[in-house]
């Protein structure tokens, strides 16, 4: 702990050089522009800025990408309550309760609590990802073959059924998709070529960022040209910056939300929508004034935002801890975080353990530099929501094919970017969510060696991929989460509980 | 897309999803044991792909069945229906989306310089987008002369910035 914190210090005051705090400030404001902006998300910012840093020292490169993530997910809080239309999808939940605020000439008042819900929540996400990642990082370095094949099947399976709650069946397929695109080149344990049909180029396989690029940038840019014309609500920005008492009201949502966020996070593949709406959804059940969420509460608003930057620093600790993306965000970080030369993974506590801190003070620093030019910013940027989309998109393709093919300097990476962007709309158009396409691509790798080399260890047993404790766990949380939404198991968990309370009822009587 | 569409969404992309987790296990059963190298069986490549084939290819039947259930078959394919959708604004929007950022991408990077291709591809962008149909096109002029000034400066921002400034690599 006292080791923890002095490395946080150490890392923290490193940080305060002129340059590099004009770099958190840049890269945050940026981040706020990217996340305004939609047709940006936060994925496709990290991924630009991963581009442009790619020459830069490590802990500044990193230093950069954390700032425009943290930005970003607070910026399309801006849209949403102005536009209603969400600058990413982490802010949906926000426009809820933030655009009828803004109808109702509270559009500053609605900005500068989002903005310091944004902060706090990132605070407490903060401080659960310098507390869980050595912990979680230690315990993983009892993993062997069999846990991790476990645990890429779990991420996919949990991702799937979170990220289509109405329909896990298209998020699991979305999945197992995304799996077999990561079997494409090179495998891993033979050096032997898989589906690359006689190309070089595919022999290469897909690489992660080009993918993402393609879903989430070239996609977004597909879907925003459909949209109809965006209208700003002519509102007088008034007071921004909210008063304490305002925030101490709701004390106890705001640690709730930042909590639940920062789980949330933690969670593979998972990020800031689901995060933002299940905070949002408990702070609903749990007010008194639950009845009137969607009419302008400050709660409701306070609870998506909180949630949503939480789960930024939650999806660190996987990151770090196990080289496993929480968030789409996070695994352009993780992957940028490969290419300056950090291995992220259980061995981090032991080999790098000042870099876990260093990014816990990268997150104080992003999460500060937000939190000022949120809340003092404001009316400038109302501007930058003017711009037409048919001038705008354009500029984002561009920047999406520069993202794409400079890490490698491959064409084929951008008609990579091209292909997904194509399929990733029409993932969207049929309800198929994209994070568990990305996730498998990220959980491929791990999968097709963990999976291989746990069968050559037990020579082809498969008893101890469900005898060993930790699998065991796994196993069963995994298995849980496929057949609770089966309806026969819904149907007997309600016979099993009706019994329970007759059961009860008769003890009861007999007494 | 509409919620009494996706029964028929669902029917055709369960029979891609069936077709294509077949595909990839057939490949992977084609795939080489390595047998002369000695490998251990249970390391060959084509292990792990023939297993997500198979999984594919059963969530692919669970999807058919239960669109055939919602009666997703009944496909109501009509030339009025296809006429509708390929006449639709949308459709128009969304074509010309992907035709123009295909064009750029696959077709004129690399075989021209970046900067014009870039500015050429922003320019014809805008004026096909905010081009309104009735008027002529010199009347338009303003708009063009702007789409211009954009494009150029937007190209130039992009090159300097990421070529010069950061030191990125750019298409020729």
């Amino acid at each position: 702990m006292i080791e923890g914190l002095q490395y946080f210090i150490q890392g923290l005051t490193g940080f305060l050089q002129p340059l590099t705090l004009l770099y958190v400030l840049g890269a945050t404001q940026l981040g706020i522009i990217v996340g305004m902006l939609p047709g940006l998300t936060a994925t496709m910012g990290v991924a630009l800025m991963t581009t442009l840093t790619f020459k830069m020292e490590t802990s500044n490169a990193v230093l950069i990408l954390v700032c425009m993530y943290v930005g970003a997910i607070y910026g399309g809080s801006r849209s949403a309550i102005l536009l209603n239309i969400p600058g990413t999808p982490a802010n949906a939940a926000t426009a809820v309760d933030g655009y009828p605020l803004a109808k109702q000439g509270r559009a500053g008042r609605a900005i500068g609590i989002a903005t310091t819900g944004s902060f706090i929540g990132s605070a407490i996400g903060m401080l659960m990802l310098a507390f869980f990642t050595p912990i979680l990082g230690n315990f993983a370095l009892s993993f062997l073959s069999y846990e991790f094949t476990w645990l890429a099947i779990f991420g996919i399976v949990i991702c799937g059924n979170l990220t289509a709650p109405k329909d896990p069946l298209k998020g699991w397929i979305a999945g197992f998709a995304g799996l077999f695109v990561a079997m494409i080149g090179m495998e891993g344990i033979h050096a032997y070529i898989r589906f690359s049909f006689g190309t070089v180029a595919m022999s290469g396989g897909i690489s992660l960022i080009p993918a993402m690029v393609g879903v989430f940038g070239f996609s977004e840019i597909i879907a925003v040209m459909k949209h109809p014309k965006m209208e700003v609500v002519k509102t007088k920005i008034e007071r921004v910056i909210p008063r304490p008492r305002e925030i101490l009201k709701y004390a106890k949502t705001i640690v709730r939300s930042g909590i639940v966020g920062t789980f949330i996070g933690a969670v593979p593949g998972v990020g800031e929508d689901i995060a933002a709406w299940v905070s949002y959804d408990m702070a609903k059940r749990t007010s008194k004034d639950g009845h009137k969420f969607g009419t302008g509460v400050v709660e409701g608003l306070i609870a998506a935002e909180t949630g949503n930057n939480a789960c930024v620093a939650g999806a660190m600790i996987p990151v770090l801890a196990l080289a496993i993306p929480g968030s789409a965000p996070a695994a352009v970080l993780l992957a940028a975080m490969f290419i300056h030369g950090v291995r992220p993974g259980p061995l981090i506590m032991i080999e790098f353990p000042e870099f876990v801190y260093q990014v816990v003070a990268m997150v104080l620093l992003a999460s500060t530099a937000m939190l000022i030019l949120g809340l003092s910013m404001v009316r400038v940027l109302v501007k930058v929501l003017m711009v037409p989309r048919t001038k705008l998109m354009p500029i984002i393709f561009v920047l999406c094919v520069i993202g794409s093919f400079a890490i490698q300097a491959r064409l084929f990476d951008v008609g990579v970017m091209v292909v997904f962007g194509i399929i990733g709309y029409y993932m969207r158009e049929m309800e198929y969510p994209v994070a568990p396409l990305v996730l498998g691509i990220i959980l491929g790798g791990l999968l097709d060696k963990s999976l291989r080399r746990a069968l050559i260890l037990s020579d082809g047993n498969i008893l101890p991929f469900f005898t060993r404790p930790i699998c065991a766990v796994i196993a069963a949380i995994t298995i849980l989460t496929i057949v609770s939404r089966m309806a026969w198991f819904a149907r007997l968990v309600a016979g099993l509980r009706k019994g329970i309370r007759t059961l009860l009822g008769r003890g009861k009587e007999a007494t | 897309m509409e919620e009494r569409n996706m029964p028929r969404a669902d029917f055709v992309t369960s029979l891609i999803l069936i077709t294509f987790g077949s595909s990839v296990l057939i490949t992977s059963l084609r795939m080489p044991r390595l047998e002369e190298q000695q490998v251990n069986p249970f390391s060959v490549p084509g292990l792990v792909p023939g297993l997500l084939g198979v999984l594919i290819a059963f969530l692919g039947i669970v999807l058919l069945v239960r669109s055939i259930v919602q009666k997703g078959y009944r496909l109501d394919i009509s030339g009025e229906t296809t006429r509708g959708f390929l006449a639709a604004e949308t459709t128009r929007r969304f074509a010309l989306t992907i035709l123009l950022s295909v064009a750029y991408a696959m077709g004129m990077l690399g075989r021209m310089p970046y900067p014009l291709a870039t500015g050429l591809y922003i320019f014809v962008f805008i004026v096909i987008f905010e081009y309104r149909r009735g008027v002529s096109l010199l009347s338009q002029w303003k708009r063009i002369l702007l789409a211009a000034g954009i494009a150029a400066a937007a190209s130039g921002a992009v090159t300097g910035v990421f070529r010069y400034a950061f030191f990125v690599t750019l298409p020729r």
